[in-house]
């Protein structure tokens, strides 16, 4: 009698899943990116001259100009995003702002802290890691740049907290 | 003649591969639905391409609004100055045929021209080298992010540099003086080079007749403390030094390690402690502390602001 009701739920959990890896694969993808990027048109900012590949479950915008009120902010050379149901991914590569370049910007989420987003900054001007809370819609980041970037961003850096590491730690309320 | 039965597996299996398919079908019908909700295409946005500003030209005739009418009843007779006709406009000019004249190659980059000297390497890319340009014996000391002529440091590696200029980056090798390294005691491949072949420093010839306590002085050589300008390799073998930080920035350099009966040692030094300044000159920055390291052979005393433990020291040397 157990074993066929342990049986059972196995079988109703394996068609959850079912379900839900399937309803990812079978989501348009590219038409929730219009959609993200309508609303972040309202905050003047837009994509331009990307090019757009879509997969069952990931997404990635190759070569993007992204603008700021009219103004060519900063180019992305990719983003990639991955998701698995239990475990997503997005990363940025070669992101050339202002004549710095940040070779590689990752955000990462899991089912293990699902308000939360990690987020990673490689590049050899600027380094750092944070996270981007959900619930309160909080960044905390822990920036560490080159001298050049800390004297050219000096307003910028200085609005955070210098930690005995050498870090800066920005928060930012979005 | 009997029908087919089938055997209660297959049903089985037919019953569960149903009951999929009707899940990924009402997946897919969700997405479906989501789809429609969702807009077709990219959102159009009106964003003028071009990075050059947008000059108009500026009537001044019409710059300032309407005339002021006038009515009838206050006309007023004026005089009328009667203005002599404009001249005839200049001819055209003659337009000569331009005669293309092919632009002149771009230089080639400064890069290419630098020789790193030596290398003084602190790990996680940062550093500093001294290097100087081809054919010319000058040398220059940089670190990590600093700019020399067009050409910006961004890396040290403990054999070679990366450069950058003009967004182009350029790895430099060391192109002969040996590598040293941040931890004592770790082996370095050495090269001597051509140009600094006639620099012989015989292994043991740094012996302690070269610092001696006279009295209450301490007696340093000065052919001691020129060998050490010349070769800054000799310098990293015995001592290694890091940055002392205070709230980011740097205050002083903190001996990391020193090596048993060098010449460091017998100065009084040890491990843990902070030099602060040197002859008056607070050690703030890798620039002060090359400037300083620069005239150590040329001064005849020298006084170091030390703090070891909780405790501030000076210790003074006489260079004879």
């Amino acid at each position: 009698m157990k074993s066929l009701m342990m049986q059972r739920s196995l079988k109703y959990v394996g068609f959850v899943l079912i379900f839900l890896f399937s309803f990812i694969a079978f989501l348009p993808k590219e038409n929730i990116y219009f959609y993200y990027l309508e609303k972040l048109q309202h905050k003047n900012i837009s994509f331009q001259n990307e090019e757009i590949n879509s997969g069952a479950f990931n997404f990635s915008i190759v070569n993007g100009d992204v603008f700021y009120k009219d103004i060519n902010a900063f180019k992305v050379e990719s983003i990639e995003m991955k998701y698995l149901l239990v475990y997503g991914k997005i990363v940025t590569s070669n992101i050339l702002f202002d004549g710095l370049k940040i070779d590689d910007m990752e955000f990462s989420w899991s089912i293990l802290s699902p308000f939360q987003f990690d987020i990673i900054l490689l590049s050899s001007d600027l380094n750092g890691y944070g996270t981007y809370d959900i619930q309160e819609r909080n960044f905390e980041l822990y920036l560490k740049p080159s001298m050049a970037v800390a004297k050219k961003y000096g307003a910028f850096f200085n609005q955070g907290e210098l930690t005995k590491d050498g870090e800066y730690k920005i928060e930012y309320n979005l | 003649m009997g029908s087919i039965k089938l055997n209660t597996t297959y049903k089985n299996e037919i019953k569960l591969a149903l009951q999929i398919g009707a899940v990924l079908f009402v997946s897919y019908f969700l997405s479906i639905v989501v789809f429609l909700f969702l807009p077709k295409e990219k959102p159009q946005s009106q964003i003028i391409t071009t990075s050059t500003l947008e000059y108009k030209s500026f009537d001044f005739q019409n710059a300032f609004g309407s005339q002021e009418v006038v009515p009838s009843s206050v006309v007023v007779a004026r005089k009328v100055k009667v203005v002599a006709p404009p001249p005839p406009p200049p001819p055209p000019p003659v337009i000569e045929p331009v005669v293309e004249i092919a632009p002149p190659p771009p230089p080639p980059p400064f890069a290419l021209s630098i020789n790193i000297v030596a290398i003084f390497d602190m790990g996680k890319g940062r550093g500093f080298l001294t290097i100087n340009e081809r054919g010319n014996k000058a040398t220059t000391i940089i670190s990590t992010g600093e700019t020399y002529k067009s050409v910006k440091l961004l890396k040290v590696f403990p054999k070679y540099g990366l450069f950058l200029e003009n967004d182009t980056e350029y790895k430099i090798e060391l192109n002969s003086v040996a590598v040293a390294d941040r931890q004592v005691g770790n082996k370095t491949t050495q090269q001597t080079s051509p140009a600094q072949s006639q620099i012989v420093a015989p292994t043991n010839s740094l012996g302690s007749e070269r610092i001696q306590q006279i009295g209450n002085k301490t007696v340093v050589k000065k052919d001691l403390l020129e060998e050490y300008t010349k070769n800054s390799d000799k310098i990293w073998r015995d001592i290694s030094l890091k940055e002392n930080l205070t709230n980011g920035k740097i205050d002083g350099f903190k001996i990391d390690k020193i090596k048993r009966g060098s010449n460091f040692e017998k100065l009084g030094l040890q491990s843990g402690d902070i030099l602060k300044s040197v002859n008056n000159v607070e050690l703030k920055s890798y620039d002060e502390a090359m400037n300083i390291y620069k005239k150590v052979g040329n001064m005849s005393a020298l006084n170091m602001k030390i703090i070891r433990g909780n405790e501030i020291m000076e210790i003074g040397y006489e260079i004879k």
